[in-house]
């Protein structure tokens, strides 16, 4: 029988009790802040990093640098300078807390270079690895190779380019 | 059936998951080249105001063939119709300059054949040839081109000067 009393009363009080926290109500506003950054950032040099497929005559055709800057294909239109071939350098800079995070890298699409006025095609866009494990290093690199089109009928130049490098993490 | 089921659906939603925390990020990278035309080619040459392949001076009495070589070396069908004056025979010369300090590889070839015209008659030029010829490295400078070839002299072709034109043409 005493439990049957009991339980009521506990109901009630517990209920007093959430009035009272009820009752009490203050308000006012705080501030929130966040900086998001990116995790990781793709960056290249234009000046340094270029995929550069050196100096050549006009009429070569299918001229390869790949992803180690090796030079091959348009055999008696290549010329030896100071112009030297070298594949793109891709740096992924990050903060080291992402040291172990895999990165791969998406299919990169053709593009093409100009001297303002002729285009030629660069295609077979190449990265040295398609997925990178990022260190605790400032940046992890990797490289792109690619081949050049035909330079038939094209006007001799500097011819320059850009081509897009996503990664996914 | 329930049973089974949630081990099912706990398995959806992390990958669900997984999926949503996957970023993409995208850079540029850049792409160069240097296309240069480093061959140029000209008429004539050292010792050679014009260049013209000269079959020289020669009768018509008769029909005869004069060739010319590619070292200024004159040869005829019937050398009692060649007569020898000032007016020397000589190879064509052309000179090809490579600007590049490095060899530049091309492809030599000559017009096979041509015509030369006094204004009223028409002689014929044949097997037209080009020393060196074919593939060639041009190194940096000058290189020369001589150019031979055969001409056929009708008879009584009308006396005069004859002239006409050929090419030479280099791929490269």
């Amino acid at each position: 029988m005493k439990n049957l009393y009991l339980l009521p009363l506990t109901a009630i009080a517990a209920c007093l009790v959430a009035n009272q926290a009820m009752a009490v109500e203050a308000s006012g506003h705080g501030y929130a802040k966040a900086k998001l950054v990116s995790a990781v950032e793709v960056q290249s040099d234009s000046t340094t990093d270029s995929l550069n497929f050196g100096t050549m005559s006009i009429g070569a055709n299918g001229v390869v640098v790949n992803h180690a800057g090796q030079r091959s294909g348009g055999e008696g239109y290549l010329i030896d300078d100071g112009n030297t071939p070298q594949a793109a350098r891709i740096k992924l800079t990050h903060q080291p807390d992402v040291a172990g995070q895999v990165v791969t890298v998406a299919e990169i699409p053709n593009t093409t270079i100009t001297d303002g006025s002729a285009t030629i095609p660069v295609t077979s866009l190449t990265p040295s690895s398609t997925t990178t494990t990022l260190t605790t290093a400032e940046h992890d690199d990797f490289t792109v190779g690619g081949t050049l089109g035909n330079t038939a009928d094209k006007p001799g130049g500097e011819y320059t380019g850009s081509f897009d490098v996503t990664v996914s993490y | 059936m329930n049973k089974i089921l949630l081990p099912l659906t706990a398995v959806a939603l992390c990958f669900t998951a997984q999926q949503a925390m996957a970023a993409s990020i995208s850079g540029t990278g850049n792409a160069t080249a240097k296309i240069i035309a480093p061959l140029t080619i000209a008429a004539g040459g050292t010792g050679y105001s014009s260049g013209n392949l000269n079959f020289g001076t020669m009768l018509s009495s008769s029909a005869h063939t004069v060739t010319v070589g590619t070292t200024d070396n004159r040869t005829g069908s019937n050398n009692a119709m060649l007569v020898s004056d000032s007016n020397t025979p000589k190879s064509g010369l052309f000179t090809v300059t490579n600007t590049e300090t490095n060899p530049v590889n091309g492809t030599i070839s000559v017009d096979s054949s041509t015509t030369i015209s006094n204004g009223t008659t028409t002689l014929n030029v044949t097997g037209l040839n080009a020393s060196p010829t074919g593939s060639t490295s041009f190194e940096n400078g000058d290189t020369e081109i001589k150019v031979g070839g055969q001409l056929a002299v009708s008879q009584n072709a009308t006396a005069g000067d004859y002239t006409g034109t050929y090419h030479v043409t280099i791929n490269y």
